[in-house]
């Protein structure tokens, strides 16, 4: 029986010859699968793994040139909830309770994300946005719930609410085109993105690096270990011209009066620099960050009136029609003229504001008293074209480009743009439009650019509001300069005697609130007629100081009335902010008296 | 007795080849086990599992494995009946009602019974020497495994069936079947698996309703009035066409169309019958086999899941207890039908390799066992078992490679599972009794 089936192994050996066939076709494939499409089977598995929870870097801040912080981040705390395996619907229903009393969110809408959650046993968050406050509160739950894990988050923050909203802009979850746009840079879909001003403008450098927690899940999603924590990086600072004290002092201001709308600009005469911008009312940024479906019905006046605000400029125009008196040669400073409170133009009496009349005005004291008669008498001396282009040399009908959207160009109401609009030019229109009545309008950025070119010789700097970005190491990423975007020519003598009316505007006449001691003040009140209501209230005004740059302020209060009592003042606390000077001559003037 | 010496009695080839399977198995199992519950109640199962195997093998070692020949048609019986308590008594597990429930585990009969059915074969097979030359013999060998078979259906067991078919076929062929009733019996097969096959395309791609010939298929493989009409159209045209052959050739029996309307239309009834026995979920499988991508979450997902592991763990591997497409639970059964993809992803191609050859060094001794066994039954018995093993590495290594639908087979001495385990050491300790005994004379 010794090797009994040897002969036989033949058939055997054809069997094995399968065997080593498959085993060979099996090692190509393993050599396949493990070598050749490593890699992709190795992201397969660690995208399988790995859960990340991005949490958001915090954006930089925006802070005035005083330092003064203007947007910052809060901590936020947001709690997400790691299902497990076997909760039963009354734990979900006691947990929903508690979170919904400390977050104030509805029950039902908690009740809901944490059962959606746990069927598929995902870890997700459920609220977010709760303040510091409640933090302590949800320590507590945690410790009887440990499924809830409590998120630290960075969220906008705008101490100073609704101060400078047009500049900074606001912050806000992102919608569908966002999504498309910022998706592709890496942003996690619940960034919170620049939607206006500097916020969106510079969001690329605002935006902070995302720090975020590696997660690794079972197959399920559920919490095995958490991997890493990677710390988030602060986003750059950008720092504003505005000069906090200055805004401060003009929102105040504004504020302070019974208006419901205004505004007032404050530039820097030799750059350009915005050092105020305050829009009454504006709105409270805070309020689109922490945005939530609930709230959406509030109204928000978005309208941003010192760049998209048209107003008639009324006597502050009058600075103008004085530059073409001098300009053009016929009047002099000391041409008079006799104010009997109206002037007759033949066909139709055009009254002065002052119903008893000036008596007898020289150009000085005309602009002082704003005389009405005096500027009928001047634009009927010089005649409308010589106006209208003063008017356009001093850019009245061109945007300034201050890098704002929606900025509006005034409209010059001249022969010229009469004739543009095939339409004939009478000589009441003249009359109007030497006193800034009429069809001329202006933005009140408009009317800052002229005080601007007025009190640094003619040059027009582009008004700008970034100063400069700063890295959180004191690295200067980008820095504004001035610009200059023309010149006007004018004779010496001119700016001497505008100065000159300007100046007696603040310290004798219409402006006399204004007079602060120390500065220089030059200014000009305007009270605009309203057919839709009461008159809109102007001061426009330049002040120089020893060892300071001057400024050139610009104040509108709709429906103000009168521009002595409603715009006046806020010009002079600007000012007066701006050189910190305390002290004012004429504290105790009657505003009553100096109405127009 | 005689002992020749300066033979060895151990194989230890195959020895080595069995330590070095059981070793990546456990660690494979411990680490992938990791994240469940009851990972106490599986470590303790699997030492004790191995424990009782190796003292299985043992004891099989020392026992001449000639009484098993003597007693071989007792032991068949018995294993019978045990499949036969098993639907009685049985638990059910998966689905499958094959499990005996004792006091620290579970034991699976069907995995002694198949050791059984082997032996049983192998001792008739070496008695009658040209028993599967005729056709009456194949039936007689036929009649006597198909217990087993209905036994196994009853459960249902298909993962042990198909298993199954491997010895069989090595010990057919071994055993010297007549080839044309071998290609007979394949062609049965093919007929039985059409009707599914085209359920399961029908189910995939409903739009190959339109070919005729699949809408056709797809039409009879329903029990109805549809079935016996067929049989019986066929059972004309045959006729009709057997008619015309014998005009023009009249030497054509009619014995062969005969043959071919039986295998036919019992393959065909056949297959309505599997049809309506599988069910959905292998339904799935064997659709995500063709398709992985047709239910990624559903049936595809194993085996997307299995090549995951698979081919993350490169060259070097991921490392031991660090794979976490296992240790994380993306793979299931990865203690137990997916074991070796955790192999592949912890101890990358080089222990997907060690694997390998370990199980070719067992295969490769088996054969060698065979050759040398001093008797026919022993020869056939090793033959048998070299089929299970390669039956083994086939349909479990196939299945994750894709090259195979999913089915619930182990890999033998690696996956998790004490009967399999067990059962694996007992043919192990045949194979060195065979061994150790070549070269005696009783």
């Amino acid at each position: 029986m010794l090797g009994y089936d040897n002969k036989d192994s033949e058939k055997l050996d054809k069997v094995y010859k399968v065997f080593y066939i498959v085993l060979f076709f099996f090692i190509i494939k393993i050599i396949n699968i493990q070598i050749v499409n490593h890699s992709y089977y190795l992201e397969l598995s660690e995208k399988n793994r790995i859960r990340t929870v991005a949490k958001l870097g915090p954006r930089g801040n925006i802070i005035s040139s005083d330092g003064e912080v203007l947007a910052k981040n809060k901590i936020s705390y947001s709690v997400m909830y790691f299902p497990r395996e076997k909760i039963d619907g009354e734990y979900i229903k006691n947990l929903s309770k508690q979170i919904s009393k400390i977050s104030s969110t509805e029950y039902n809408a908690v009740l809901k994300s944490i059962e959606k959650i746990q069927k598929g046993l995902k870890p997700a968050k459920i609220v977010d946005g709760l303040s510091v406050k409640t933090a302590m509160y949800l320590y507590e739950v945690k410790n009887v719930f440990p499924e809830i894990e409590i998120m630290e988050e960075n969220i906008r923050y705008y101490p100073m609410n609704n101060m400078l909203s047009h500049i900074i802009g606001y912050t806000a979850k992102m919608d569908e085109n966002d999504w498309k746009y910022y998706s592709a840079k890496g942003y996690s879909f619940d960034a919170l993105v620049g939607k206006t001003g500097v916020e969106k403008k510079y969001e690329e450098y605002l935006k902070g690096k995302n720090g975020g927690l590696f997660m690794e899940v079972d197959n399920r999603g559920r919490l095995v270990r958490i991997m890493g924590f990677e710390k988030w990086e602060k986003g750059n600072d950008v720092k504003l011209t505005i000069d906090y004290s200055v805004q401060k002092a003009a929102e105040d201001a504004l504020n302070k009066l019974p208006y419901k709308r205004g505004a007032a600009v404050c530039l820097d005469s030799n750059t350009g620099k915005v050092l105020a911008y305050a829009v009454k009312p504006g709105y409270d940024l805070n309020y689109f960050s922490s945005y939530r479906e609930d709230k959406k019905s509030e109204n928000i006046d978005e309208f941003n009136i010192p760049i998209s605000g048209l107003y008639p400029p009324a006597s502050t125009f009058k600075i103008i029609t004085t530059i073409a008196a001098v300009e053009s040669g016929k009047i002099k400073e000391d041409t008079k003229f006799y104010c009997p409170g109206f002037y007759d133009a033949g066909n139709r009496v055009f009254k002065c504001w002052e119903k008893k009349g000036h008596k007898e005005q020289n150009l000085i004291d005309a602009l002082a008293n704003s005389c009405d008669v005096y500027y009928y008498n001047v634009g009927y001396v010089i005649g409308p074209y010589e106006i209208e282009n003063v008017a356009r040399k001093f850019r009245l009908n061109e945007k300034t480009g201050i890098d704002l959207p929606y900025e509006k160009s005034g409209k010059i109401f001249g022969p010229k743009s009469r004739m543009d609009s095939k339409g004939y030019w009478f000589v009441g229109d003249t009359l109007n439009m030497a006193i800034g009545q009429g069809e001329t309008l202006v933005t009140p950025i408009g009317m800052a650019m002229v005080m601007m070119a007025l009190s640094n010789g003619g040059i027009f700097y582009k008004p700008y509001y970034v100063d400069s970005i700063i890295k959180s190491d004191g690295k200067v990423l980008l820095k504004n300069e001035k610009e200059f975007m023309g010149r006007i020519e004018l004779k010496e003598e001119t700016y001497d005697i505008v100065k000159k009316a300007m100046r007696k505007v603040v310290t004798d006449g219409t402006g006399r609130i204004c007079d602060i001691k120390g500065v220089d003040v030059y200014g000009k009140t305007g009270t605009a007629q309203n057919p839709h209501g009461k008159d809109h209230a102007w001061f426009v005004a330049f002040a120089e100081k020893e060892g300071k740059n001057p400024i050139a302020v610009s104040v509108l209060v709709e429906h103000g009335e009168h521009g002595s009592s409603a715009a006046a003042p806020v010009a002079r606390d600007i000012i007066k902010a701006y050189y910190k000077t305390n002290s004012d001559k004429n504290e105790s003037v009657n505003e009553k008296m100096i109405i127009e | 007795m005689i002992t020749v010496d300066k033979k060895r009695k151990v194989d230890m080839w195959l020895i080595l080849a069995v330590t070095i399977l059981v070793s990546i198995g456990t660690v494979s199992i411990f680490s992938s086990i990791m994240m469940l519950d009851f990972k106490e109640r599986i470590i303790r199962t699997h030492i004790l599992a191995v424990a009782i195997g190796v003292a299985a093998m043992i004891f099989m070692w020392i026992l001449d494995y000639q009484v098993l020949e003597e007693y071989s048609e007792k032991i068949y019986i018995f294993s019978l009946f045990l499949l036969l308590l098993v639907l009685f008594i049985g638990v059910v597990d998966k689905g499958s009602r094959s499990w005996f429930r004792l006091p620290f585990f579970s034991v699976q009969p069907s995995e002694i019974a198949r050791i059984s059915l082997i032996i049983f074969l192998a001792s008739y097979f070496s008695k009658n020497k040209n028993v599967l030359k005729d056709f009456y013999g194949i039936i007689k060998v036929f009649l006597m495994i198909l217990p087993f078979f209905i036994l196994m259906m009853k459960q249902p067991d298909f993962s042990g069936i198909l298993i199954t078919f491997f010895p069989l076929a090595v010990m057919f062929i071994v055993a010297g079947v007549n080839m044309s009733y071998l290609y007979m019996f394949l062609f049965y097969i093919f007929v039985v698996l059409i009707i599914p096959m085209v359920g399961v395309v029908v189910n995939l791609y409903p739009s190959y309703l339109n070919n005729p010939v699949i809408e056709f298929l797809y039409e009879i493989s329903y029990f109805n009035i549809n079935m016996l009409l067929f049989g019986v159209g066929l059972g004309v045209f045959l006729f009709l066409l057997w008619k015309i052959i014998h005009k023009l050739n009249p030497v054509v029996e009619y014995s062969y169309f005969i043959l071919i309307y039986a295998i036919i239309v019992s393959g065909y009834f056949s297959g309505v019958f599997v049809k309506n026995q599988i069910k959905d979920y292998q339904y799935k499988r064997i659709e995500s086999f063709i398709n992985p991508g047709s239910d990624p979450k559903g049936a595809g997902y194993n085996i997307i899941q299995a090549r995951v592991a698979l081919g993350s763990g490169g060259v070097k591997g991921k490392g031991l207890f660090s794979g976490t497409q296992s240790r994380l639970g993306f793979v299931p059964e990865r203690h137990t039908d997916f074991i070796f993809s955790v192999v592949g992803e912890e101890m990358g191609i080089f222990g997907v390799f060690l694997l390998f050859w370990a199980y070719a060094v067992i295969i490769n001794r088996i054969k060698k066992i065979a050759i040398l066994s001093r008797t026919s039954f022993g020869y056939f018995l090793s033959a048998g078992f070299a089929g299970l093993f390669m039956g083994y590495f086939f349909v479990n290594i196939g299945m994750i490679l894709g090259f195979f639908p999913v089915a619930g087979v182990p890999l033998a001495f690696v996956s998790y599972g004490g009967t399999n385990m067990v059962a694996s050491f007992i043919i192990i300790g045949i194979l060195q009794s065979i061994y150790t005994r070549r070269l005696l004379i009783a």
